[in-house]
């Protein structure tokens, strides 16, 4: 015992960051059974180091002004070396964070990672979620184009619907009754705290996660402790995944970007169009936010709502179907959404709230599900 | 002053597309600009429109053109399809003949986005990179002798 503590350098023997990589990282069991779609979260990390690195960069020529906004980022990505590459890293490790973070729900939803114990970092990672949308939100509105202006002064309205705290919110939110010389400051402002907030949400999710029995394609847990491995045993699927990752960046960065940006207009980014959706299918401010509010705490529910047996997919044929068809249906809504499609949009918005309010506690409670093997598969 | 929004909304409605069949090479993938017709547009510019539109990223202005075709779907396209006159205008404006107009679209393309073709030469350093990294990573986690 002593001769091992005497091996151990200064540091280490006073901050033990070695061990805890070993014990916390390297060596920590993890189902064997793992795919490729389970490394998202260590994905979405690096698309929040890509996002915040580049977003603290762009912080230091951006000028949160109105009519300066737009301005001083045109400034920056023209004529500052290698600014359009920071600029872009930004807003396509956007795209890339969110596709990660749907990505990852849909995972959540099928293989039922939300049950079993896991039910608190399923609730942080809807929360993470939400607060994504609205710093998606905050980073549109701060860019500061005429599109973004008109975004504001819609979301206000919004919140302004909200009973009782509603119009001081509104109020506060743009900074004064109307776009003026401090709006975008707010926008910059809220914008760069949640982001650092985000961070810390993230954080603990991740924690929580870790605590509970892990989720993998089998279900949730394992029975069976020859069924563990080291984390280290997936060394090269991680790094496939970043791989692909750093691939589709770099090509997004390259070929297309600002993909999924509509260029100057009030349609909003890609990532927020099923939101946007569910806010004009609501068709008054009030009711627009309460199906987007209500559509959140029904995800969050998922864990309450979902009456089954057992988790995975693999042993309820029937409500995976259904999870699939839930996925492609939230799809449709923002493609509905960003194309007007408004009969679409309302239709889309039925069936998303019938899939958790009718179908997934029937069909969960229904559906009699195939044996599951004592080991993993 | 009032005809900018205007025009702002009108062309916000128009389909995008490429209609009037004009192809603009620094568009594609390998494509790169033109410094030929870069300079002729720009010329053109400062001899006929510079005298109504101005050239600079400040927007506030109402009329400055740098960032117009960055600001709009298949910006190119559509600022020729303008200058040649195939698009009605609220205001009066004089028709250009195909090449002046194909080289002010060019020189306004550039002046919308000067780095693209540095982010294409770049771009494709690093998406060659990381193919050759994932190689390397392929094969050393496949004979990983460690465990």
């Amino acid at each position: 015992m002593k001769r091992a503590s005497a091996r151990v350098g200064w540091l280490e023997a006073r901050l033990p960051v070695a061990a805890w990589y070993r014990a916390g990282w390297r060596d920590a069991p993890v189902p064997r059974n793992l795919t490729l779609v389970f490394s998202a979260g260590m994905m979405l990390a690096v698309a929040l180091a890509v996002i915040t690195l580049s977003g603290i960069w762009l912080g230091l020529a951006y000028v949160p002004a109105p009519g300066a906004a737009a301005l001083s980022i045109a400034r920056y990505t023209h004529e500052v070396p290698f600014g359009w590459l920071v600029f872009d890293l930004h807003r396509d490790g956007v795209t890339m964070l969110f596709g990660v973070v749907y990505l990852g729900l849909v995972r959540g939803m099928f293989y039922g990672s939300y049950r079993g114990g896991r039910e608190l970092a399923w609730v942080l990672e809807i929360a993470r979620f939400a607060v994504f949308l609205g710093l998606g939100f905050f980073g549109f509105a701060m860019s500061g184009g005429p599109g973004a202006q008109i975004a504001m002064v819609e979301m206000a309205r919004h919140i302004a619907a909200v009973p009782l705290a509603g119009p001081v919110v509104a109020r506060d939110f743009l900074g004064g009754p109307g776009i003026g010389a401090t709006s975008i400051a707010h926008m910059a402002m809220t914008h760069i705290a949640i982001g650092f907030l985000v961070l810390l949400i993230a954080m603990l999710g991740y924690l929580t996660s870790r605590l509970a029995p892990p989720a993998h394609p089998d279900g949730v847990g394992v029975a069976d402790a020859r069924d563990l491995v080291a984390q280290s045993e997936y060394a090269g699927q991680i790094f496939a995944a970043f791989v692909i990752f750093a691939l589709i960046l770099a090509v997004i960065v390259t070929l297309a970007p600002g993909l999924g940006y509509p260029a100057a207009s009030a349609t909003p980014p890609w990532y927020l169009m099923i939101f946007d959706g569910l806010g004009r299918a609501g068709r008054t401010p009030g009711g627009g936010v309460a199906l987007g509010v209500a559509a959140l705490a029904l995800l969050l529910a998922l864990p309450w709502l979902d009456r089954g047996r057992v988790a995975s997919r693999r042993y309820r044929p029937v409500y995976a179907t259904f999870v699939a068809l839930f996925a492609l249906n939230a799809a449709l809504l923002g493609v509905a959404a960003a194309s007007g499609w408004t009969i679409v949009m309302v239709a889309a918005t039925i069936w998303l709230f019938l899939h958790f309010l009718v179908v997934t506690p029937l069909v969960t409670l229904l559906e009699t599900p195939r044996p599951v093997p004592e080991r993993l598969r | 002053m009032k005809t900018v929004p205007a025009l702002a909304m009108m062309l916000a409605m128009m389909p995008a597309g490429h209609a009037a069949g004009a192809h603009f090479g620094f568009e594609g993938w390998f494509g790169t600009y033109n410094r030929a017709e870069v300079r002729a547009g720009a010329l053109m510019f400062d001899d006929d429109c510079a005298s109504c539109h101005a050239i600079g990223l400040q927007t506030s202005a109402g009329a400055a053109m740098s960032l117009f075709e960055a600001q709009h779907q298949n910006g190119p396209a559509l600022m020729y399809r303008l200058l040649r006159g195939h698009i009605a205008l609220p205001i009066a404006h004089p028709v250009l003949a195909p090449v002046p107009a194909y080289d002010i679209a060019t020189y306004l393309a550039w002046t919308a986005d000067p780095t693209r073709d540095q982010r294409k030469r770049f771009g494709a350093m690093a998406i060659l990179f990381l193919i050759a990294f994932g190689a390397v990573g392929y094969f050393a986690f496949g004979t990983r002798t460690d465990r």
